[in-house]
């Protein structure tokens, strides 16, 4: 009689701690669903804040590329005609009239993002009188000059990599000496 | 074991909890599911916080994109130098006399913490008529920018790829380059004309817009804080809410006066001619939540810049956003 006895108490203690195994079990669960919905939140919250700043990071990079483009005067040939697109160096496309882009420094991007730059003539083929902006000290007639005018333009396209892109242009005005 | 336990033992095995034992198992049962549950509302509680922030900061950093964008792209014109413009033409709805919106020689405009009661002035003097005053919040800026379309719609004769044949009526600046460019009324669809597809021919969407911060989103009564703005839609200025939550919305002004291009000073209330030398604009932005959080007691004060707001004491989170763009298009040459 007391083995049996014994045999049904610690029946009795094993099912009670089952109980207490299920109930801690379901509030962990509920615990767990909650986090996941947190850690959901945070994970689209970091996605969506590192495609702002790819955006702004190829935005500010195709500034500094077509900034850099406009520092050397050997991009802008005054040479041409309307429409003659300088590509970069070693660059094969029909579309180009010449080659001769040097390589900005700034032009560094990671793969499976496309950069591309160009510079292409504007019309008219010369500007006669164009408004030229200047500091006050360096002011001169603006009817002595005339302009030429070029356009760079920057694309960066990342959304091969599932990211944004980036497009900027940027006018050139290189002035010329009047020719009367 | 008892004597009792040997002789009856089922009584035994039900009788082993006396009423010592069944309050203390009782009142330490209550306890353990106490702090489970509090758990549990802890953990919800913080999900619902998270929540909060996640859509604040969300509609943070849309509005600050986008305003972003807007300034970076104010003042610029298909290209065209300033001094080569086109002379403005009426709209409907304007919001302005003196054909305000097509007007390009102040592609800027601003309203440095409006006051409330009367139409809002701007700093060159004009008094935007075309806003519904009465739900402009108060103490907030409100920001005029003026340009083209980043993209020609069509670019020397050739319309753009992605261009529908909308019938709808639009504004467009037409840069010829054997004439003068001037504002016209079309629809996209005559774009497509021969008349209009010669390479002497380019047309620019014409956007003009206000933004202003409203008390309320959808309905009056919401409470809901929101960046709205008025802009140039089809062929007359119309009013859009675009961002819930935006409380208020600060700038300050980058001028450079010395004309190297850096700023000198920066300052929230710029005079007409400092407007016309600023370089850089400041966006602070204040976010707050959508919903009140229960138990939250906002009792900081916030710095938009220089403008201090005071804490309100409510139960809404906030936060105050800042960024610092150029304004590439906004002084052109001869400007």
């Amino acid at each position: 009689m007391p083995s049996s006895g014994h045999y049904s108490q610690s029946a009795l203690r094993l099912q009670s701690r089952g109980a207490a195994l299920l109930l801690a079990l379901v509030f962990m669960l509920m615990l767990a669903m909650i986090a996941a919905t947190v850690m959901q939140t945070a994970i689209l919250q970091l996605r969506m804040a590192g495609n702002d700043q790819f955006l702004e990071e190829v935005l500010q990079t195709a500034q500094a590329i077509a900034d850099e483009l406009s520092l050397d005067a050997d991009n802008f040939p005054l040479s041409g005609q309307v429409g003659d697109i300088n590509c970069p160096q070693h660059l094969e496309n029909p579309e180009c009239t010449r080659t001769q882009l040097q390589i900005p420094e700034s032009a560094d991007t990671t793969e499976s993002v496309v950069l591309q730059y160009r510079v292409t003539r504007r019309e008219p083929l010369v500007w006669n009188g164009f408004p030229i902006r200047e500091a006050q000290s360096a002011v001169s007639s603006s009817s002595s000059f005339d302009a030429a005018l070029f356009e760079i333009d920057v694309r960066i396209d990342g959304s091969a990599a599932r990211l944004g892109s980036a497009h900027v242009i940027q006018g050139i005005v290189v002035r010329v000496p009047a020719i009367d | 074991m008892s004597r009792s336990a040997a002789r009856y033992p089922a009584v035994a095995l039900v009788g082993g909890l006396t009423l010592v034992e069944l309050l203390v198992s009782l009142a330490l049962g209550v306890l353990l599911s106490a702090g489970m549950v509090s758990a549990y509302l802890g953990a919800k509680r913080n999900l619902f916080y998270e929540d909060q922030i996640a859509r604040m900061q969300e509609n943070g950093r849309y509005a600050m994109r986008l305003l972003s964008r807007e300034l970076a792209m104010s003042g610029f014109y298909g290209g065209l130098p300033a001094g080569t413009r086109a002379l403005p033409v009426p709209v409907s709805a304007d919001c302005s006399a003196g054909n305000w919106a097509l007007d390009s020689s102040q592609p800027m405009d601003l309203v440095n913490d409006y006051a409330g009661q009367s139409p809002p002035m701007s700093v060159h003097l004009v008094t935007l008529t075309c806003l519904d005053h009465s739900a402009i919040a108060p103490e907030t800026d409100l920001l005029a920018l003026k340009r083209t379309a980043a993209d020609a719609s069509l670019d020397h004769g050739v319309p753009a790829a992605n261009m529908s044949a909308s019938t709808v009526e639009r504004w467009y600046l037409r840069a010829d380059s054997d004439n003068r460019p001037e504002w016209v009324k079309l629809r996209a669809a005559d774009l497509y004309d021969p008349g209009n597809t010669l390479p002497s021919l380019s047309y620019w969407e014409a956007v003009s817009k206000v933004f202003f911060v409203r008390a309320y989103a959808n309905d009056k009564d919401d409470g809901i804080p929101s960046l709205c703005m008025e802009t140039l839609a089809g062929a007359a200025m119309t009013s859009r809410c675009l961002v819930e939550g935006v409380e208020n919305l600060q700038l300050e002004f980058g001028i450079d006066a010395d004309d190297d291009g850096v700023p000198n000073q920066y300052t929230a209330a710029p005079t007409a001619t400092e407007m016309q030398q600023t370089v850089a604009v400041r966006i602070h932005l204040l976010l707050r939540s959508i919903s009140k959080l229960t138990g939250h007691h906002d009792d900081k004060s916030y710095h938009l810049g220089q403008k201090v707001l005071a804490a309100r004491g409510d139960a809404y989170l906030r936060r105050v956003l800042s960024a610092t763009v150029l304004l590439r298009n906004h002084t052109a040459a001869g400007g």
